[in-house]
C-alpha cells in the first residue's frame, strides 16, 4: 500500500518535472507611438525562441491579437480577475497604475541578487521611468524620447542652415522670426516657424519641472518659468494671431514640429516616407535650449514588469531581461519596431553592425548620432497617475496666458495656486 | 448550606442559559450569511469587472490590487465554519489559551479577508469569550481589547494605512436594485448583531445580578439561623447553668436520703441491738458481750457504708455483689442483731436488673425494715419479691404496730421519689402491721435476660 502511494506519487512528480514550466507574457501587436508597425510578433517570436533555447523545459505562452489600444483593458481584466500573465508588457500610460495598485513586483531584490545586471547599461531617461521612489517596477524595453523635426527645404529656401545639437531659444526665435511671413502676399501670414511647440518643451528646455514625481504638487513660479512664458509669448507673437495647423505642417509651410522617435524613424525611410512629409527634405534635431536650461527631451517608454502574484519570479525575471537587457533582442528593436532600444550600447557600440544587418536603414537617412544624444540626454516622460489631467490643465491655464498676453508671473502664480488646489482635493 | 447555594444559581443558569444560547446561535447565523454575502458579493463582483470593460477604469480608482476572486469566499466562509467550529468544541485537547488565541487569529484573518467591510465578529468572538475573560480583572481587558479592536478594525481608519477595499465599491457593479438590497442587508445585519450582542450582554449580566441576589438572600438566611443558633447557644448556656444547679440539688437530696439510708439503718441496728443488750446484760453477760459485738459489726458496715456513700454512690453490698446477696447481707445482719424475724420470699429466678433498679430495690428494702423495726416495733417481717408481666412488686410486710394516719416523713418520701424516677408506684398498708407495697415497671431483657 505504502509503495504503491509512493509509487503514484513519484509517477504524477515525474509527470509534472517532465512538463515544461510555462511562463505566460501579456503582449500587444501594433506600435503604441502611434505610427504603423507591422513586426510585432516578429520581435517576440525572437525573444520566445532565444528565452527558450537558453532555458530548456521552460515554455513561453502569450496571446496573439491583443491591439495596442485594447491592451490596457485586456491586461487590467486579467489583473483584476486575478489571472494576470507572469510578465507583461507595461504602456507609459498605464504604469503608475499598475504601480500604485501593486499589480508590480518590485524588483529591486531581483537586481541586487543579479550579480551582471547594470542598470547604466540603460538609458537613465528609460530606467528612470519605471522607478517609483527608490523602487524600480519595471524595465525599459523600447524609448521613445521627443526630438525637433526641421523642414530642411524650407530652411534652404530662406539660406538658413540646419541647427547644430546645441542651439538656443534665440537662434530658434531668429529663425522664426525670418521664416514667418506672408508669401503670396495676400496680408495673411502663411509661412511659419513652428507648430505645435508649447510650455511642454519651453519648460524642460529651461529647467523647469512643474510637476514633482508623484504629481502631488505644481510648481511653476520663478525665474525660468516666466523666462519659458515669455519666450513663448514673443514665439506666439509672430503669428500674428494665425493658427498653424497640421495642414500647414503638412504642406510644407511650417519649419519645425516637435515629433517622436517613432515618428521619426517610420515616416523618414522608405517606404513610409512617401506617406507622409514626402514633398519636402527633413531632419530632426534636438530641442533648443533656454538661458537656464540644456537640450533635452522628455521619452516614453514601454516597460516590462512582473506580475507581482507570479510564482515564478526567477524565470520571469529571466525573460524581462531577455527582452530588455539582451543585446540581441534590444537590438532587434532596431529591426522590428519604432522606438529606440533602452540599452544605451546599442547604438553606441553596434551601430555599424545595426546598418550592415539593415537594422537602420542603410541610405543614412536616419541620423544615429543625434538620436543617441538626444536619448542619453533624456528625461523620464511624466507618468505619475493623473499626469494627462494635471498635464491638461497646465495646457489650458498656459495657453490662456500666452494668447491674452498676461502678465507671466502674476498669472504663473494664480495659476499654480489653482492647480495645487485641485491637487489638494 | 453550600449545596442549597449551588442549586439555587443553578436554577437561575437553566433559565437565562436557554435565551443566551438561543441569541448567540442566532448571532452565529447571522454573521455567517453577512460573511457569506459579503465575500461573495466581491469575488462575484470582481469576476464581473475582470470581464467587463470597467477593468482599466476599476483599476485608476484602486490604491491596491482586488484579491484574487475565489480566495475571498474561501478563506472567509472557510474560516467562519472552522471558527464555529472551534467555538463549540468544549473540551479540547489543546490548552485553552491556545484555543483563545487561535480563534481570535481567525477571527481577525476573516475581517481582513472581507477588508474590515465588517468587522462584527469581533462582538461575536466576544460574546462567545466572555466565559474564558471570568473576574473582574479579564473582563475589563476583555472590553479594552473589544473597544481597541472596534477601533482598529474600522474600514474609515485602516482605509488609508492597508490595502483595503469599500465593499461600496464592489457593490457599484451590480444593478441598482440588487446593490441597495445587499447594502440594506449589510446595513441591517450589522446593526442586528450589534443588538444581540447587547441582548447577550444584558442577559448576562441579569443573570449576574439574580445569582448575586440570590446569593444574598442565602447570605441572610445564613445570617439569621446563625443568629438563632447564637440564641439557642445562649439558652444553652442557661439551661447548663439552671441544670448544673438542679444537678447540685439533686446530689445534695440524694446526699440526703444517702446518709439517712444509710446512717439511719446502721444506727436503728445499733439502738435496738445496744436495747437488746441492755435487756440482755443482767441476765447474761456473756450474750451481752456477743450481743455488742455483733451491734459492732452493723456500726463497722454502716461505717464502710458511710465512707463509700461519701465516696459515691452504691451501697457497698450491691457493689461487692449481685442483689440477692445484698438482700440476704441485710436480712443476716438485721436478724443477727435483733430479735427480728425475717421471711424472704423470692419468686423472680434471676435477681439481676439494672443498676438504678438495683439500687432503688435494695433501698426500699431497707428502709422498709429499718421502718418496720423502728417505728413498727416489728418482730416479724415478710420481704416478697415477684413480678407479673413486667411489673416488678416488692411486698414487705411486719406485724408490728403499724400506724393509723401514715405520716410520710424522711424515709418514705425518699422511697417514693426513688420508685418515681423509675415510674415506679408505693402503696403503704397499715392495718394489720405495716406493708409497703412497691411496683417497678422492670426494663426486662434490656441489659439482662
Amino acid at each position: 500500500m505504502v509503495l504503491l502511494i509512493i509509487a503514484i506519487a513519484a509517477i504524477v512528480f515525474y509527470q509534472k518535472a517532465k512538463q515544461p514550466e510555462v511562463i505566460r507574457v501579456g503582449v500587444f501587436a501594433g506600435s503604441p507611438w502611434g505610427v504603423p508597425d507591422a513586426y510585432t510578433y516578429e520581435f517576440i517570436d525572437d525573444v520566445v525562441a532565444k528565452f527558450e533555447a537558453e532555458n530548456s523545459g521552460v515554455k513561453i505562452e502569450y496571446v496573439s491579437g491583443i491591439m495596442s489600444d485594447e491592451y490596457s483593458e485586456w491586461l487590467s481584466g486579467k489583473i483584476v480577475g486575478g489571472d494576470a500573465p507572469d510578465v507583461f508588457m507595461v504602456l507609459p500610460q498605464d504604469f503608475s497604475t499598475l504601480q500604485k495598485t501593486g499589480s508590480l513586483l518590485a524588483l529591486d531584490s531581483l537586481i541586487n541578487q543579479d550579480s551582471e545586471f547594470d542598470v547604466n547599461n540603460f538609458y537613465s531617461g528609460a530606467y528612470d521611468f519605471g522607478s517609483v521612489g527608490s523602487s524600480q517596477y519595471a524595465l525599459p524595453l523600447e524609448c521613445v524620447p521627443e526630438m525637433m523635426f526641421v523642414n530642411k527645404t524650407l530652411l534652404a529656401k530662406e539660406a538658413i542652415l540646419t541647427p547644430d545639437t546645441d542651439w538656443t531659444w534665440d537662434e530658434f526665435y531668429d529663425i522664426c522670426k525670418k521664416i514667418t511671413k506672408d508669401t503670396d502676399g495676400n496680408g495673411v501670414i502663411d509661412q511659419f516657424g513652428v507648430y505645435n511647440y508649447n510650455w511642454r518643451q519651453a519648460f524642460l528646455t529651461n529647467s523647469v519641472m512643474p510637476f514633482n514625481e508623484d504629481g502631488s504638487k505644481c510648481s511653476i513660479q520663478g525665474e525660468n518659468a516666466i523666462e519659458a512664458i515669455e519666450f513663448l509669448q514673443e514665439m506666439h507673437s509672430l503669428t500674428e494671431g494665425t493658427v498653424v495647423t497640421a495642414n500647414d505642417f503638412d504642406r510644407g509651410k511650417v519649419a519645425f514640429m516637435p515629433l517622436t522617435l517613432a515618428e521619426y524613424r517610420t515616416y523618414k525611410p522608405y517606404p513610409w516616407s512617401i506617406k507622409r512629409f514626402s514633398s519636402f527634405d527633413w531632419e530632426c534635431v534636438t530641442l533648443p535650449k533656454g538661458p537656464h536650461g540644456d537640450n533635452i527631451s522628455r521619452m516614453n517608454t514601454l516597460l516590462m514588469g512582473i506580475n507581482s502574484r507570479t510564482k515564478k519570479k526567477q524565470l520571469s525575471w529571466k525573460l524581462i531581461k531577455t527582452f530588455c537587457y539582451d543585446k540581441e533582442i534590444q537590438s532587434d528593436i532596431y529591426k522590428y519596431r519604432a522606438g529606440g532600444a533602452a540599452l544605451n550600447s546599442i547604438l553606441n557600440e553596434q551601430q555599424v553592425l545595426l546598418i550592415e544587418n539593415q537594422e537602420l536603414p542603410k541610405d543614412g537617412s536616419i541620423n544615429v548620432r543625434i538620436i543617441n544624444s538626444i536619448m542619453e540626454n533624456a528625461i523620464e516622460e511624466y507618468n505619475f497617475k493623473d499626469a494627462t489631467t494635471a498635464m491638461n490643465m497646465l495646457n489650458q491655464g498656459i495657453d490662456e496666458i500666452i494668447q491674452n498676453d498676461k502678465n507671466p508671473e502674476i498669472s504663473l502664480k494664480q495659476l499654480q495656486r489653482e492647480i495645487n488646489y485641485s491637487f489638494s482635493k | 448550606m453550600n449545596s442549597e447555594l449551588e442549586a439555587g444559581s443553578r436554577g437561575i443558569k437553566m433559565n437565562t442559559n436557554y435565551m443566551r444560547n438561543l441569541v448567540l446561535n442566532v448571532m452565529l447565523l447571522l454573521n455567517f450569511a453577512i460573511v457569506s454575502v459579503l465575500s461573495l458579493t466581491s469575488a462575484i463582483a470582481i469576476v464581473k469587472i475582470s470581464k467587463s470593460m470597467n477593468a482599466r477604469e476599476f483599476l485608476e480608482g484602486m490604491n491596491q490590487l482586488p484579491p484574487v476572486p475565489w480566495t475571498v469566499p474561501v478563506i472567509a466562509i472557510g474560516g467562519f465554519v472552522l471558527l464555529t467550529i472551534f467555538l463549540n468544541i468544549k473540551n479540547s485537547i489543546l490548552p485553552e489559551h491556545f484555543m483563545v488565541i487561535l480563534e481570535i487569529a481567525l477571527g481577525v484573518t476573516i475581517i481582513y479577508t472581507l477588508d474590515m467591510n465588517y468587522s462584527g465578529i469581533i462582538f461575536l468572538l466576544a460574546a462567545y469569550l466572555m466565559d474564558y475573560f471570568r473576574g473582574e480583572k479579564r473582563k475589563i481587558g476583555l472590553f479594552i481589547i473589544i473597544g481597541i479592536s472596534i477601533l482598529v478594525f474600522d474600514f474609515n481608519i485602516c482605509e488609508h494605512i492597508l490595502p483595503i477595499i469599500s465593499f461600496d465599491v464592489y457593490v457599484q457593479y451590480f444593478n441598482s436594485m440588487i446593490s441597495s438590497s445587499l447594502l440594506a442587508f449589510i446595513n441591517l445585519g450589522t446593526t442586528c448583531n450589534m443588538l444581540l450582542f447587547v441582548v447577550y450582554t444584558i442577559l448576562l449580566l441579569s443573570e449576574k445580578i439574580d445569582e448575586n441576589k440570590k446569593i444574598n438572600e442565602l447570605n441572610e438566611k445564613l445570617n439569621s439561623a446563625n443568629e438563632n443558633l447564637m440564641h439557642a447557644n445562649q439558652e444553652l448556656e442557661k439551661f447548663a447553668i439552671e441544670s448544673q444547679r438542679i444537678a447540685k440539688t439533686k446530689e445534695r437530696n440524694r446526699l440526703a436520703r444517702e446518709i439517712h439510708d444509710t446512717l439511719g439503718h446502721t444506727l436503728t441496728g445499733i439502738i435496738a441491738g445496744l436495747d437488746a443488750a441492755i435487756a440482755i446484760l443482767p441476765i447474761s453477760i456473756e450474750q451481752t458481750q456477743n450481743q455488742l459485738e455483733m451491734v459492732r459489726d452493723v456500726a463497722r458496715h454502716g461505717m464502710t457504708d458511710v465512707r463509700r456513700s461519701v465516696n459515691e454512690l452504691r451501697p457497698d453490698v450491691l457493689e461487692r455483689g449481685d442483689l440477692l446477696s445484698a438482700i440476704n447481707q441485710i436480712i443476716s445482719d438485721v436478724t443477727s442483731t435483733t430479735n427480728v424475724e425475717i421471711e424472704f420470699i423470692n419468686h423472680i429466678e434471676q435477681l439481676i436488673f439494672n443498676e438504678d433498679e438495683e439500687d432503688v430495690i435494695y433501698r426500699i428494702i431497707q428502709e422498709s425494715i429499718t421502718n418496720s423495726i423502728r417505728h413498727g416495733k416489728a418482730t416479724k417481717i415478710m420481704v416478697e419479691i415477684g413480678k407479673e408481666y413486667s411489673i416488678m412488686t416488692i411486698t414487705i410486710k411486719d406485724n408490728g404496730c403499724g400506724s393509723g394516719n401514715v405520716k410520710y416523713g424522711f424515709g418514705l418520701t425518699h422511697m417514693q421519689e426513688r420508685l418515681e424516677m423509675l415510674h415506679g408506684e408505693l402503696e403503704i398498708e397499715s392495718e394489720g402491721g405495716f406493708t409497703v407495697i412497691a411496683t417497678i415497671p422492670i426494663r426486662w431483657g434490656e441489659d439482662n435476660d
